[in-house]
């Protein structure tokens, strides 16, 4: 009985960090690739904070000003210097209503999504690899 | 009965082959069966699920194909409130067991999916109308298109545990949109673990059954080959005592042949005994006769041989032969079992005894006196005893002439003695000396050198008279010489 529930909690485990460091290599993958930067100065909420502070290639920084780029999931309690910065978010509808919000990744009936939007990339003069152009739909 | 029988001649061990081999093939057969049974019913389930989601999913398909004449995008896309409606309809699907139902088109411009209906209820994953959407497994959402029939297939992403059924709204032959459900294939996967635990049983009961044969067939080898040295050596050991019965059997037949030759051996030595008795008989009449044959050759020299005495001298002689021929007549049956005894008496024993004796003994002056008491029948061997006491006269008159003795006479007497019957030969030549008296009887034993005597004489008298007559042959000395006596019983009359 002891043997199963083990196993069970090794395999959720296992399931929930292979999601985890999914999320994580497609940050670092897209958001490296716009931002040309080894270290790329990152602001973040407290839900995509654990998975970005696996990884060396962001710094995490506390205000906004000082980061590079955004990466939340709602931009409505945002302050008007972050709302300012380009946006990267991990909800769909926060991504489609604001305007600086130039990208998104987030779920879909159990599926990864991954969206960007011309005129926010254009606007911040970021420009994307021949890879990722066909996840562009607006 | 049967049974027992069985196990006693040990066939016991096949009985626990074929259990074994039952046990063996039996659990095999059963995995097999239900290894088939279980796939079956895991195909099954999925069918009837299949079955049922197509129905589902095919009734929607006709209720948004009338909802929207226009076309699906353009109907949908200039009445929000029949979105609405529609996709409510979609949310009544939504169970635990159908976790997403929705409605997605490709979009014709850019040939990517958008959503056109959602039935989430979940407001966070409520997607837009003509959201764009890239589902995984790209490829089967295509074929949809081309091949314009519903496709389901397992979402290997999703741990397998749910199956994408992908339905087609066909207008016009066109596919339209694709009615797509997620389902939970929770319940088919509890009865596959539960088929997996049985089986995993079955492959336990299979390999219990398969270790026990292992170990019967190990122990029925080592108890084989126990009983096969046990045959082996009990089959030595018969052979041992075969052999050793015939063995046996040889050395029986050689003591046999042994004990026939000690048989003639003993017949031979009886029959030389026998030989020196009538050689040790016949010297008295052989010199006898050799005697008269001598006086006979000097009278015929003389002249002095009348037709009278020539007549009585070969009468003599012929009496002597009659003598040596009764004589070995006599010990022809000495050493007979079962000879024929007779009756009769001393006297008339010692009168055939005188016949042969009394002249020679009178030629040497011996004088010859008899007391004759004893006229009771005996029942015995009268020519045996006859020759007794013949040896007792003659040892007498050999030891009366060897001393020369002043009147020597030798005296026989018979009389009865409580319920014996005694004769008695004595003489007057001084006794046996009480040196030798213990000798004499032995064979062999004689002190007569110059006369040549053999010593057989006193020890065929005892032989006769103890071993054949059953009486008693004695000898003593009285105030002139020895008195040799024999004691033989009456005869019982019992005719
Ligand atoms: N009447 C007797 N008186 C004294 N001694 C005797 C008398 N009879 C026998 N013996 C002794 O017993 C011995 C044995 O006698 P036996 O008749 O056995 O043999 P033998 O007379 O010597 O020989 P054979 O009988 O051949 O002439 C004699 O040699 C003799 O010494
Ligand atoms: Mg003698």
């Amino acid at each position: 009985m002891i043997k199963k529930i083990i196993l069970t909690l090794l395999l959720l485990f296992s399931v929930l960090n292979a999601n985890d460091s999914l999320t994580l290599k497609l940050y670092e993958k897209v958001l490296t690739s716009i931002f040309h930067s080894q270290s790329i100065k990152v602001f973040v909420d407290s839900d995509t904070r654990e998975i970005l502070q696996q990884s060396n290639r962001f710094e995490i920084v506390d205000t906004c000003d000082k980061s590079v780029v955004v990466l939340v999931g709602k931009f409505s309690k945002l302050s008007e210097i972050c709302k300012d910065k380009p946006l990267f978010s991990t909800d769909y509808r926060s991504f489609k209503h604001t305007p600086n919000s130039f990208g998104a990744y987030y779920w879909r009936k159990g599926r990864p999504q991954l969206t960007f939007k011309r005129r926010t990339l254009e606007k911040y003069h970021l420009s994307l690899p021949l890879a990722l152009e066909k996840y562009v739909y607006e | 009965m049967y049974m027992s029988k069985i196990v006693k001649s040990g066939r016991i061990i096949y009985f626990f082959y074929l259990l074994a081999l039952t046990v063996l093939f039996g659990s095999l057969y059963i995995y097999n069966e239900f290894e088939r049974t279980s796939q079956e019913i895991k195909k099954l389930n999925l069918q009837s699920n299949i079955h049922y989601i197509d129905n589902i999913t095919s009734n929607m398909a006709h209720h948004i194909k009338n909802a929207t004449p226009k076309g699906i995008v353009k109907t949908l896309k200039d009445n929000a409130h029949l979105r609405e409606e529609l996709e409510k309809d979609l949310q009544l699907l939504i169970t635990k067991k159908y976790r997403y139902v929705y409605v997605v088109d490709k979009n014709k411009n850019n040939r990517n999916f958008r959503f056109l209906l959602d039935g989430a209820k979940n407001a966070a994953d409520k997607s837009d109308f003509l959201e764009s959407y890239v589902p995984l497994n790209l490829q089967y959402w295509n074929e949809v298109y081309t091949r314009k029939k519903a496709v389901y297939y397992k979402d290997k992403s999703l741990k397998a545990l749910w199956l994408t059924y992908l339905k087609p709204i066909i207008v016009d032959n066109k596919v339209e949109a694709i009615i797509a459900i997620d389902f939970s294939l929770q319940e088919q996967n509890l009865i596959t673990s539960a088929l997996k635990k049985l089986t995993q049983t079955f492959i336990l009961i299979a390999l219990f059954s398969l270790s026990v044969f292992i170990i019967i067939i190990f122990f029925s080898y080592i108890d084989r080959k126990r009983i096969r040295t046990l045959q082996f050596q009990t089959k030595e050991i018969q052979h041992f005592n075969e052999t050793l019965q015939e063995k046996v059997n040889v050395e029986v037949a050689k003591n046999r042949e042994k004990d026939n030759m000690l048989l003639h051996q003993s017949k031979l030595a009886q029959m030389g005994e026998m030989i020196s008795m009538i050689a040790h008989q016949w010297r008295q009449p052989l010199s006898a006769i050799s005697a008269t044959s001598s006086a006979i050759k000097l009278k015929a020299q003389r002249n002095k041989l009348d037709k009278e005495q020539t007549i009585q001298l070969a009468n003599k002689i012929a009496n002597y032969a009659q003598h040596l021929s009764t004589t070995i007549n006599d010990f022809r049956e000495f050493f007979k079992p079962n000879k024929e005894k007779l009756e009769t008496t001393y006297t008339n024993i010692i009168e055939d005894v005188l016949k042969i004796i009394q002249e020679p003994i009178q030629n040497k002056a011996i004088k010859f006196t008899q007391e004759l008491h004893c006229e009771e029948k005996i029942f015995t061997y009268p020519n045996e005893i006859k020759q007794v006491i013949l040896n007792l006269i003659k040892n007498a008159e050999d030891v009366l002439l060897e001393k020369q003795i002043q009147n020597p006479y030798i005296k026989l007497k018979t009389f009865k003695e409580a319920e014996y019957l005694i004769l008695e030969v004595s003489d007057n030549a001084g006794g046996v000396p009480t040196e030798i008296v213990d000798k004499i009887f032995e064979p062999y034993f004689s002190t007569k050198t110059k006369k040549d005597g053999t010593g057989l004489g006193l020890y065929m008298s005892k032989t006769i008279i103890h071993e054949h007559c059953k009486g008693k042959l004695s000898v003593s000395n009285d105030e002139n010489g020895a008195v040799f006596r024999i004691e033989l019983q009456e005869i019982k009359r019992k005719v």
